[in-house]
C-alpha cells in the first residue's frame, strides 16, 4: 500500500508515468463498473474516460481514507448518474410493460457468463439499470438512491422490482423455462 | 418473494462483482490528450493573467509617475518663490474668469539689483482667493492655502536679473519678508534641493549579488523515429536555483546597464515509458513494465530523451536490464521504475539594458537583454527505490548558447546607497541546446531574482 501513496502523490503533481500506471492498474475493473450502468460500449468508453479524467483532477483531494478503489468506483458511478440526469428528460417515465415475475432455478447459474448478464443489464431501461446497479451492485439504500436520482424512495423500490422481474424473464428466455422452486439458496 | 429477489441480485452480483475487462487502448489515448491540453490551458491561463497583471503595473507606474511630475508640490515653490526677486513682474491669472490682474513691485533693494547666477523662469501654480493684494507678502501666505480656495496660474518672470537669494544676503528683508515659520520651511528645502541634488548626481556604479528559484518549462520537438523510442518527459515541477554577482553602470538619465556572472541550472526529468502491462502484473504490484528502448553504441548504453540521447556510463545494479546487449545495435529496455534527470549547468553573463519608471524610495524598472550561456556541466542521474545516482551524460549538448532576457525590476532604498533587489525574469534560448539534428531542445524559464546592491 505504501506504492499507493507515491503512486497518488505523483498522479497529484501530474507526473504522465504514474497517471498512466493508475490507469492500467484501475481500469479493467472500472471499465466493467461503467459498462454495467450503459447502454452499450461506447457509452462505457466516454463514462470511463470522463471518470479518470475526475480522478486525475480530483487526486488531490483524495484522502487515504477509504480504498482508492472505492474512491474511483464511486466517481465512475457518479459520472453514470450524471449522464442519468442529464438525459432523464429524454425518458419517458415508465417505459417498460410490466413482466410478470418469474424465478429461475439455481442450478443454471454456472451456465450463465458474465458477458451475459452485462448485456441483459445494458438492455433494462435507464431508470431501471441504474436503481438495479446502485442497489444490487453498488450498496446503496433506497433512501441514497431517492437522493441521488431525485425520485421517492417508493419509486425506487418499485424499480428495482420491474428491474428484477425484467432480468428474471430474460434469464428465463436464454435458458429455458425453469419454473421457480423453493430450493433457492438465499 | 425475498428470497427469490435475493436470488436474482445474487446471480448478479456474484457474477459482476468483479468482472474486469481490458478498455479499448484509445480510451487512455484521449486521456492523455486531455490531461496534457490541460496542461497547456493552465499555462496559457498562467501566462494571460500574468500579462495582465504586467499590464497593469505599467499603467499604474506610469499613471503615477505621470501625476507627480504633473504636480508641483508646495515646498518647491515656497523655495521658488524666495529665489523670485521680489521687485518681480507678477502675472496672476485667475482661469474662471481669464481675467489678467498683473502686479509689479518697485521695491529697491540694493542686493536685488545684483546680477543673478541663475536667472529663474518658472511657471508657478499658486492657490489663492486674493489676487490684487500686496504682492510680497501674500504671494507665501497662497502657499499654505493651496488645495484649499480657487486655484490660479502665476507666472513669475524674471523681469531683470534678480538676486539669486535674496534672504540669505539681505538679512533685513528677510525679516521683514519672512515669519520665523517661514523661513524654517525655506532652510528645509534648501538642505533637501541639496540633498536630492547631489545624490542624483554622484553614485553611477552599482554592485550586487542575487539569487533566484528558477522554474522551466521544456519545450521540444523531435524526428518520428527518435521520438518512438524517446523516454517519457515528464513535467519538471522541481525548482532549480541560480544565483550570481552583478554590477551596473546609471547613466545621466533613466538608462542603465548591468552586465555580471550567473551560475544556473537546468533540470530534465524522463521516466521510462509506460506502455505495456504484463498480464501477471499483480494488482498492487508496481513492478516491471517499463519499456524505454535503449541501443547500444560503441560500448555505451543509449537512450532517447527529451533533452537529446543520454549516453549511459554505468547503471546501477538495482536497474534490470532486458535483452541481449552483446550484439550491437539490439533494442533493450530498462525494466526498473526508475527516473532520468538530466542536470545542465550554466554560467550565464548577461547584458541588460535597464530603464527607470520609477525613481524613489521603492524604485521600478524594465529590463531587457541578452545571455551569454557556458556549458559547465553536463550530467545524467538516475533516481529510483536504492536512490540517486549518476549514470552518465546527455550527447549533443552545445558548449555556449544565447538566450533573451526580459523582466521588470523593484528596488527598495535600504540606506541611501544600500538597496533591496526583486526582479522577475523571463528567458528563452535562442537556438536548441543540442546540436542533435533530431532534437530541439529549447526551454525557457522563469525566475525571481532576489538580492541586495549597493551603490557608489
Amino acid at each position: 500500500m505504501e506504492d499507493f501513496d507515491k503512486l497518488i502523490k505523483d498522479c497529484a503533481a501530474g507526473k504522465q508515468q504514474a497517471q498512466a500506471r493508475l490507469y492500467h492498474l484501475f481500469s479493467p475493473k472500472m471499465y466493467g463498473v461503467c459498462l454495467r450502468y450503459a447502454k452499450d460500449a461506447s457509452e462505457a468508453e466516454d463514462s470511463l474516460q470522463e471518470g479518470f479524467l475526475k480522478v486525475f483532477t480530483k487526486i488531490k483531494s483524495f484522502r487515504n481514507e477509504g480504498s482508492l478503489e472505492g474512491w474511483i468506483r464511486r466517481i465512475m458511478v457518479n459520472v453514470s448518474l450524471e449522464k442519468y440526469r442529464k438525459q432523464r428528460l429524454l425518458y419517458s417515465v415508465e417505459d417498460v410493460s410490466i413482466y410478470d415475475k418469474e424465478y429461475h432455478s439455481g442450478d443454471i447459474i454456472s451456465d450463465i457468463s458474465a458477458n451475459d448478464l452485462l448485456d441483459m443489464i445494458q438492455e433494462l431501461p435507464p431508470r431501471y439499470k441504474l436503481v438495479f446497479n446502485l442497489y444490487v451492485m453498488d450498496g446503496m439504500s433506497h433512501q441514497e438512491i431517492a437522493k441521488e436520482m431525485d425520485i421517492t424512495e417508493g419509486t425506487s423500490k418499485s424499480n428495482l422490482a420491474r428491474a428484477r422481474g425484467i432480468l428474471q424473464q430474460k434469464v428465463n428466455q436464454r435458458f429455458g423455462e425453469h419454473r421457480v422452486k423453493t430450493n433457492t439458496k438465499a | 418473494m425475498m428470497k427469490e429477489d435475493k436470488y436474482i441480485d445474487r446471480i448478479f452480483h456474484d457474477k459482476l462483482t468483479d468482472y474486469e475487462k481490458v478498455p479499448p487502448a484509445f480510451v487512455w489515448d484521449n486521456i492523455e490528450a486531455k490531461l496534457a491540453g490541460e496542461k497547456h490551458r493552465k499555462l496559457f491561463i498562467y501566462w494571460r493573467v500574468a500579462g495582465v497583471a504586467a499590464a497593469l503595473l505599467i499603467a499604474f507606474i506610469a499613471g503615477w509617475q505621470f501625476s507627480k511630475d504633473s504636480f508641483t508640490e508646495p515646498e518647491t515653490i515656497v523655495e521658488n518663490i524666495k529665489q523670485q526677486p521680489i521687485q518681480n513682474e507678477i502675472t496672476v491669472t485667475k482661469p474662471e474668469n481669464s481675467s489678467f490682474a498683473t502686479a509689479e513691485t518697485t521695491t529697491s533693494f540694493e542686493s536685488i539689483n545684483q546680477p543673478a547666477e541663475k536667472p529663474i523662469t518658472a511657471p508657478i501654480q499658486l492657490v489663492s482667493g486674493n489676487t490684487k493684494a500686496e504682492p510680497s507678502k501674500p504671494v507665501i501666505q497662497k502657499t499654505e492655502k493651496q488645495g484649499f480656495i480657487e486655484s490660479l496660474h502665476a507666472v513669475l518672470k524674471s523681469q531683470e536679473p534678480g538676486s539669486k537669494n535674496l534672504a540669505e544676503k539681505n538679512p533685513l528683508m528677510e525679516k521683514v519678508l519672512f515669519s520665523a515659520e517661514e523661513l524654517r520651511i525655506i532652510e528645509e528645502n534648501k538642505a533637501l534641493l541639496a540633498m536630492n541634488t547631489s545624490a542624483a548626481d554622484e553614485r553611477k556604479w552599482m554592485v550586487g549579488a542575487a539569487v533566484s528559484p528558477v522554474y522551466s518549462v521544456s519545450q521540444s520537438s523531435h524526428n518520428t523515429e527518435y521520438a518512438k523510442k524517446m523516454a517519457t518527459p515528464e513535467s519538471n515541477n522541481d525548482l532549480t536555483m541560480a544565483g550570481g554577482l552583478s554590477f551596473e553602470y546609471k547613466t545621466q538619465k533613466k538608462w542603465s546597464f548591468q552586465s555580471g556572472v550567473y551560475y544556473n541550472k537546468l533540470e530534465q526529468a524522463s521516466s521510462n515509458s509506460a506502455q505495456v502491462v504484463f498480464a501477471d502484473n499483480s494488482k498492487y504490484g508496481l513492478n516491471g513494465f517499463f519499456s524505454t528502448p535503449v541501443s547500444e553504441n560503441n560500448g555505451k548504453l543509449e537512450m532517447n530523451s527529451v533533452a537529446g540521447v543520454i549516453q549511459i556510463d554505468n547503471l546501477p545494479s538495482t536497474v534490470q536490464m532486458e535483452g541481449n546487449l552483446d550484439r550491437e545495435l539490439m533494442s533493450s529496455s530498462i525494466l526498473s521504475d526508475a527516473s532520468f534527470n538530466q542536470n545542465f549547468e550554466y554560467v550565464e553573463i548577461p547584458l541588460f539594458v535597464k530603464y527607470q519608471l520609477v525613481d524613489s524610495k521603492v524604485g521600478v524598472q524594465v529590463l531587457s537583454g541578452l545571455s551569454t550561456n557556458i556549458l559547465v556541466g553536463n550530467n545524467v542521474y538516475l533516481q529510483d527505490q536504492s536512490g540517486k545516482s549518476r549514470v552518465g551524460k546527455t550527447d549533443g549538448m552545445v558548449d555556449l548558447n544565447y538566450s533573451g532576457v526580459f523582466g521588470l525590476g523593484l528596488n527598495y532604498s535600504l540606506t541611501s546607497n544600500l538597496y533591496l533587489n526583486i526582479e522577475p525574469r523571463f528567458k528563452y534560448y535562442f537556438n536548441s541546446l543540442n546540436e542533435d539534428s533530431d532534437v530541439s531542445y529549447k526551454p525557457y524559464s522563469f525566475g525571481v531574482y532576489t538580492g541586495i546592491s549597493y551603490s557608489f
